[in-house]
């Protein structure tokens, strides 16, 4: 009887707290779902839930993060930007994020912006060879060939 | 039955934990955060590449000697890479320095150069007379496209030149097939033609040109 007792109780706390989960935090039981298909690298199927819970006000960074690497993923470089541009709002300082949103915007052929961007990110790491290469690139693609020379120059440790 | 209300609570409290620690709280995702480091390993590029950009740079902003001082830094580390040194010979032709370009490319396997690399050495063997080095360079371009009429025209002339009439004919009739309206190509034709013999025939085809 007692073990009786026990296990009913047991199936109603999970029942009701399975319940209570969904009900009361469902964009949590989206967010999961999104997961799920994130680990699965269904990218593509991913990409709704996450804009559901943005659209919810699910406001965690993660989600932003992720809807950008989707839509990089999924080669949407227009929204790759929307959404890095609003993760760099929210964390100005975010160096991966400046990075990231620089190479979309090379991608996308907005080459002033991404030296723009490099330049920013450079002024606090200045000895980061990457991020010259990655500058001179930028201005090798904009046709200003002489101040790639320079950083890649700097990139090699040839200061000029 | 008291027991079994200390089960249930105990029941509860453990349920209440694993609700709000487990499914509450922070999303968990492998957001790079600005501490962290900013360029994957995988990402890094490697000194002999950054050189290499800039070997490019340098020549597309004309300051050729500089660029083959990088292109010649690279190929001391990398001695196999073709595509370096057919730039290298091109950087060199631009400079004006058409037997360094020449020397730098004939030290390419052939099957390593690229279509333009290819018809630049032809050329330059044509200039030197060396047809016998040109022509298969040609015929390999030509296998690979067959509407390449400029290196088949080379072809047409070199076997000209090298009084294989026949075979020359072959070729200029295989250009002027796809392209009839070429009269400069036509009137190579005809005294390819003249040459071989075939008078009356160069004339028909010299008459073609008239306007």
């Amino acid at each position: 009887m007692k073990a009786r007792t026990v296990i009913i109780s047991f199936v109603c706390i999970a029942v009701i707290t399975t319940l209570a989960y969904r009900i009361i935090k469902q964009e949590w039981v989206v967010y999961r779902r999104a997961e799920t298909l994130y680990q699965k690298k269904e990218y593509k199927k991913a990409i709704p839930y996450y804009t559901s819970l943005l659209e919810k006000g699910f406001r965690q960074p993660v989600v932003l993060s992720r809807l950008g690497e989707l839509y990089l993923e999924i080669s949407d470089l227009d929204k790759a930007r929307l959404a890095y541009e609003e993760i760099l709002k929210n964390e100005p300082l975010n160096m991966w994020v400046r990075i990231t949103l620089a190479d979309i915007y090379m991608r996308l052929g907005d080459y002033k912006r991404t030296i723009d961007l490099y330049t920013l990110v450079l002024s606090s790491q200045s000895d980061n060879r990457h991020l010259h290469i990655l500058l001179a690139r930028a201005l090798t693609a904009k046709g200003d060939f002489e101040s790639a020379i320079t950083h890649y120059r700097i990139a090699l440790g040839e200061k000029q | 039955m008291k027991k079994t209300v200390k089960v249930f609570s105990i029941a509860i409290a453990i349920s209440g934990i694993f609700f709000f620690t487990t499914y509450t709280g922070t999303a968990h995702g492998q957001q790079k955060d600005a501490g962290e480091s900013i360029v994957p390993k995988s990402d890094q590029i490697p000194g002999w590449k950054a050189r290499w950009e800039l070997a490019r740079v340098l020549s597309y902003a004309k300051r050729y000697n500089e660029s083959v001082v990088e292109y010649e830094k690279i190929l001391k580390e990398k001695p196999d890479l073709y595509e370096a040194k057919i730039e290298m010979a091109k950087t060199l032709y631009w400079m004006g320095k058409k037997d360094e370009a020449f020397r730098t490319l004939e030290e390419i396997p052939v099957e390593k150069l690229d279509g333009q690399s290819q018809a630049a050495l032809a050329e330059i063997y044509i200039t030197q007379k060396r047809y016998d080095k040109a022509e298969p360079l040609l015929r390999r371009l030509i296998a690979k496209n067959p509407n390449d009429y400029k290196a088949r025209f080379k072809l047409a002339e070199l076997l000209s030149w090298n009084k294989r009439y026949k075979e020359s004919i072959v070729e200029y009739e295989a250009i002027l097939n796809d392209l009839p309206e070429d009269k400069q190509v036509r009137r190579k034709y005809a005294l390819v033609l003249m040459w071989s013999g075939r008078h009356s025939d160069a004339a028909a085809q010299l008459r073609k040109t008239l306007p």
